[in-house]
């Protein structure tokens, strides 16, 4: 067997847990988050409560992901030169107890789900557009509220100008 | 200690909250016999009652008055449609009505309170306070809403709250509404251990106030 003589490309592995619970989402950074969510949720105090829900509350790693993931798409259409959408969409409900189906009135979050990209992916099917708006949005509100945001973001990517297209 | 006075300050504390009730008594005691009436009242119902144990122990410390500071809460509320109270303190929330919007609505979750005689405390608010319970009081959940509880003591990490605090805020129910408020309404540390209360994570809530 031949003995490596460089250290390996990829970086030093480390195992789950070896970082303090305390430090491990010192890259959050709320701030940015919110700047990024501006032109998509206008109102601030909005803007505070999806953020709370994103990666203010839950288990850590779901808190670092969503942030790691909505950063990497903020920064890809910051760097696109591309916009969120800011208008239409779909409600995203709150799971509340079926039995008050018809008695909430307010029971949605503050941000909508763009289906541009959504309804080019179905195909113009939409049955298969109802069954992905499901897929998005039901579940806990941190992974649904995740999939609404990510969604925006892609679709500011996917309609943003092609660099170099004339 | 006598019976009459416990059973008195029992029904004070089912209509008016157990601190509220304990203002009262206090005050009435103190406007009586001064000082020396308080402490007999702390020494007679005291360990009943850690709530009144803690206001005498306050007034006797010279703290007279109850602190009622709606400025610390109001910002919270601000844009709300909903206030949804869990727990009931009759100062706090007369305090606090007059200066709300007439537009936001009010509920009151009718559960928690081991002592509270809700019909009468609806009673006393005629239309403005809504009830609620928890089967319906999710009902009232939205980006503009407000859960809102009165905390009766703050140490390290925990809070002294009403019983119905610790189901209202599980992990389903605290992501549907815009702020979890806690009202701290003692400034003075308990020194009997809180009956009637529970302990409760202080990450419950979203935001304590007055900030201790």
């Amino acid at each position: 067997m031949p003995r490596h003589l460089h250290p390996p490309e990829h970086p030093p592995h480390h195992a789950p847990g070896s970082i303090p619970a305390s430090r491990v989402l010192d890259f959050v950074q709320p701030e940015k988050l919110d700047a990024w969510l501006a032109p998509l949720v206008p109102e601030a105090s909005d803007r505070a409560f999806l953020l709370r829900c994103l990666i203010g509350e839950g288990p850590i790693h779901h808190r670092g992901a969503n942030y790691i993931l909505l950063a990497l798409l903020g920064r890809a259409l910051q760097a696109q030169g591309g916009v969120l959408p800011t208008q239409g969409g779909v409600p995203v409900p709150m799971r509340l107890p079926p039995h008050l189906a018809d008695a909430h009135e307010e029971g949605v979050y503050p941000v909508s789900l763009p289906v541009h990209a959504l309804r080019e992916l179905a195909g113009g099917d939409a049955q298969q557009l109802d069954a992905m708006i499901d897929c998005l949005t039901d579940g806990p509100p941190q992974h649904a509220l995740a999939n609404v945001v990510m969604v925006a973001l892609i679709e500011g990517l996917t309609a943003a100008p092609t660099p170099g297209a004339p | 200690m006598s019976v009459l006075q416990q059973q008195a300050f029992r029904l004070a504390a089912s209509e008016l909250g157990m601190a509220s009730a304990a203002w009262l008594f206090v005050q009435e005691t103190a406007a009586m016999g001064q000082a020396q009436a308080v402490a007999s009242l702390r020494d007679d119902m005291g360990r009943e009652w850690p709530v009144l144990d803690a206001v005498c122990a306050g007034w006797l410390g010279g703290a007279q008055q109850p602190q009622i500071d709606v400025d610390a809460v109001l910002p919270q509320l601000q844009g709300a449609s909903r206030l949804v109270l869990v727990g009931y303190e009759s100062e706090w929330v007369d305090a606090l009505l007059v200066r709300l919007p007439p537009e936001m609505r009010v509920g009151l979750v009718q559960v928690g309170d081991p002592l509270a005689n809700w019909e009468r405390v609806l009673g006393n608010h005629g239309a403005r306070i809504e009830p609620l319970t928890l089967e319906d009081f999710q009902a009232w959940a939205g980006p503009r809403s407000v859960l809102l509880t009165f905390v009766y003591g703050a140490a390290a990490s925990q809070v002294f709250v009403l019983p119905a605090w610790l189901r209202t805020t599980g992990p389903d129910v605290r992501l549907q509404f815009r702020n979890l408020l806690g009202w701290r309404i003692l400034d003075v540390p308990m020194e009997i251990y809180p009956r009637w209360l529970v302990a409760a994570d202080a990450a419950t809530l979203t935001d304590l106030r007055p900030a201790p």
